[in-house]
């Protein structure tokens, strides 16, 4: 499944008769309403000053990004069971009046919107970075089996109860599951391996770890305890402290240090591997920054909120276009993207079934179908 | 000056030598073709002399820093890979990444040196194109135009001409030949061996592994090596060399 290309199918998206333009304008026109027109310029190529309207477009998108994680992170904040108005909630956030609402405010919704932001940036910006590193759009975080391995972790401190005695427990085993994910695949992957090896070796943890983590669950006497891992697995932001945040957020923002480090080396790949070796990449250390950057900023993710699928597949996508292509253009405008995706969709699964406590990764697995339903579509319309 | 020089270069592949020993070295201003069947080991030769193959014997490049071999020496693979839906310019101007150390950007003489790769593969007008939606000649013009951005002394292309229309082979030798003038050099692998004879001022030819003949066209391609080598006739016509016939159960 890994040998479909893209570069064919996004040949279309400039083409007027294209549809996947007509979405894109539809869904992000909305939200970047402004920025759109320099945006759709760099894009085409039409605007007469094309370097300086390219450099205007990136901006232009970042800001507009930058714009819709503020907006996702107020809607995060302002959103809640508790039943507080809008006024009141902000009221209470920003001048501590001693009552329960400030304490709603401050550590309930609070860290978990900074969750949200930092654990749809970790998604959105690995994911960019995988899919450079494999130049392929069908590449995500997941591939390489850390999030699998953190889940198992996760999996193996419920069932034994550890989780329900040390709270830190469940993070702590998600932590090292994924930690030996990293161990395994370099190990199987090997300093030189190349990267058919690298997806190999990941698809083997992966489903190495999905099959332990089944046979938990198989096995499991207590039903209370398989339930309560299946509703971890489904992946969400409910209920996380600061706690949470100050446990992954150092190690999310390291990863995501060691992402943003690998710009240039993946433009050079646009090229392939080759040539991208003799333009002075050195490939086996970026390999290694991409997987250990990913492995931490995912495997910290995974480790406090639970397999959330999709982010890191879907915005690197829909946001490709816009960047003009280029990874060092899309690893920013992704980890943005990507934090705005996970703040709305939570809030977004808070307000649709306000009583019924839906997962966020069960929303952002509807959200993702879509968009491989109609990359089908631009395929088998571009006839391959 | 030498721009490259292999000594004794050994490259094995699974307990047997695929480039098997060959020494070589290029000057200044020379436009050297590098002849040879199907599997001679072209491609591994140079892949060796860049060092993105584990190699024994000696390169000039291997013992160079990743950055300054890249200063030194461009290479233009055989498989003309574009993976991302990104412009003809910005496709170009990733020949000026060497240059480009701790995140800083293209400056004037960069883009200079970009615009100037494009107008020798006659590619200004697709500079905002996208480059995946071109065609697979143009495409393969403007990965032609990204190595010529790197400005290296030396450029080594892996069958540069497959795949262009008569017109763009002929400019693209012609382009060589201008940088040999110039005082760089170029090593090219290639098949058309009249194009060869034409347009390359040395021509080195390899069979299996081995380093067979080395010197101008008119000593290299002669009628005894053409026929153990690549098992055809040819034939001089003045400046001008033909492939006449296949020799009976050659293939």
């Amino acid at each position: 499944m890994y040998e479909l290309r893209f570069s064919g199918v996004v040949a279309d998206v400039r083409r007027p008769e294209c549809d996947f333009f007509g979405y894109l304008d539809e869904t992000w026109r909305l939200f970047l309403g402004p920025f759109w027109g320099s945006a759709m310029a760099v894009a085409d190529g039409t605007s007469t000053d094309f370097k300086a309207s390219r450099d205007a477009g990136s901006i232009a998108l970042v800001l507009g990004l930058l714009g819709l994680v503020l907006f996702g992170f107020v809607v995060s904040l302002v959103t809640g069971p508790s039943g507080m108005s809008v006024a009141r909630g902000l009221l209470a956030f920003f001048v501590d009046n001693g009552g329960p609402e400030t304490v709603v405010m401050r550590e309930i919704r609070l860290p978990r919107a900074v969750l949200g932001a930092l654990v749809g940036a970790a998604l959105g910006l690995s994911g960019a970075a995988m899919q450079g590193l494999l130049r392929n759009p069908l590449a995500e975080p997941g591939l390489i089996g850390v999030s699998a391995t953190a889940a198992l972790g996760a999996v193996i401190a419920l069932q034994t109860g550890l989780a329900a005695t040390f709270a830190l427990a469940l993070p702590i085993f998600a932590l090292v599951g994924a930690g030996v994910a990293v161990g395994l695949l370099l190990l199987l992957a090997g300093p030189r391996g190349s990267s058919l090896v690298l997806i190999l070796a990941g698809i083997a943890i992966s489903a190495l770890a999905a099959a332990a983590t089944s046979l938990v669950l198989n096995l499991s006497p207590n039903p209370f305890a398989a339930s309560e891992i299946i509703f971890w697995l489904m992946g969400s932001l409910a209920d996380r402290s600061w706690t949470h945040v100050w446990l992954a957020g150092p190690l999310i923002a390291l990863g995501c240090v060691v992402l943003f480090l690998t710009g240039r080396g993946l433009d050079a790949l646009t090229l392939g591997e080759d040539a991208a070796e003799a333009l002075g990449v050195r490939i086996g250390r970026l390999r290694l920054m991409v997987v250990t950057g990913t492995a931490l900023a995912v495997g910290a993710a995974t480790a406090v909120t639970g397999a959330i699928g999709f982010v890191g597949l879907v915005v690197p996508h829909i946001l490709r276009p816009l960047t003009g292509g280029l990874p060092s253009r899309l690893l920013p405008a992704s980890a943005l993207g990507g934090a705005a995706m996970v703040l709305l969709a939570d809030s977004a699964a808070q307000g649709l079934l306000p009583d019924r406590d839906l997962k966020l990764g069960v929303l952002t697995a509807f959200i993702g179908a879509p968009v491989f339903l109609h990359l089908i579509f631009r395929t088998r319309r571009a006839g391959l | 000056m030498s721009l490259l020089s292999l000594d004794l270069l050994t490259v094995m592949r699974g307990g047997c030598p695929v480039v098997d020993g060959v020494t070589l070295e290029i000057g200044a201003g020379e436009v050297v073709g590098l002849i040879g069947p199907n599997g001679a080991g072209k491609t591994t030769m140079m892949r060796g002399a860049l060092g993105l193959l584990a190699a024994s014997g000696g390169s000039s490049l291997t013992a160079l820093h990743a950055r300054d071999r890249a200063k030194a020496a461009a290479w233009l693979p055989q498989a003309r890979e574009i993976a991302w839906p990104v412009s003809v310019e910005t496709l170009v101007s990733l020949g000026r990444s060497p240059y480009l150390a701790g995140g800083r950007k293209l400056s004037q003489a960069d883009h200079e040196a970009v615009a100037q790769a494009l107008e020798q593969m006659g590619l200004t007008a697709f500079a905002r194109r996208d480059a995946t939606a071109l065609s697979g000649g143009e495409q393969a013009r403007v990965l032609i135009a990204r190595v010529l951005a790197q400005s290296t002394p030396l450029i080594m292309a892996d069958e540069p001409v497959a795949g262009l229309d008569p017109a763009h082979q002929f400019s693209l030798m012609r382009v060589f030949s201008k940088l040999a003038q110039g005082g760089k050099s170029v090593l090219v692998s290639m098949h058309d061996l009249g194009l060869a004879a034409q347009h390359c001022t040395r021509l080195v030819m390899i069979h299996r592994g081995k380093l067979v003949a080395d010197g101008t066209p008119r000593e290299v391609l002669s009628d005894d090596r053409l026929r153990d080598v690549f098992q055809v006739c040819g034939r001089w016509d003045g400046d001008a060399f033909h492939v006449t016939d296949v020799l009976e159960g050659a293939v």
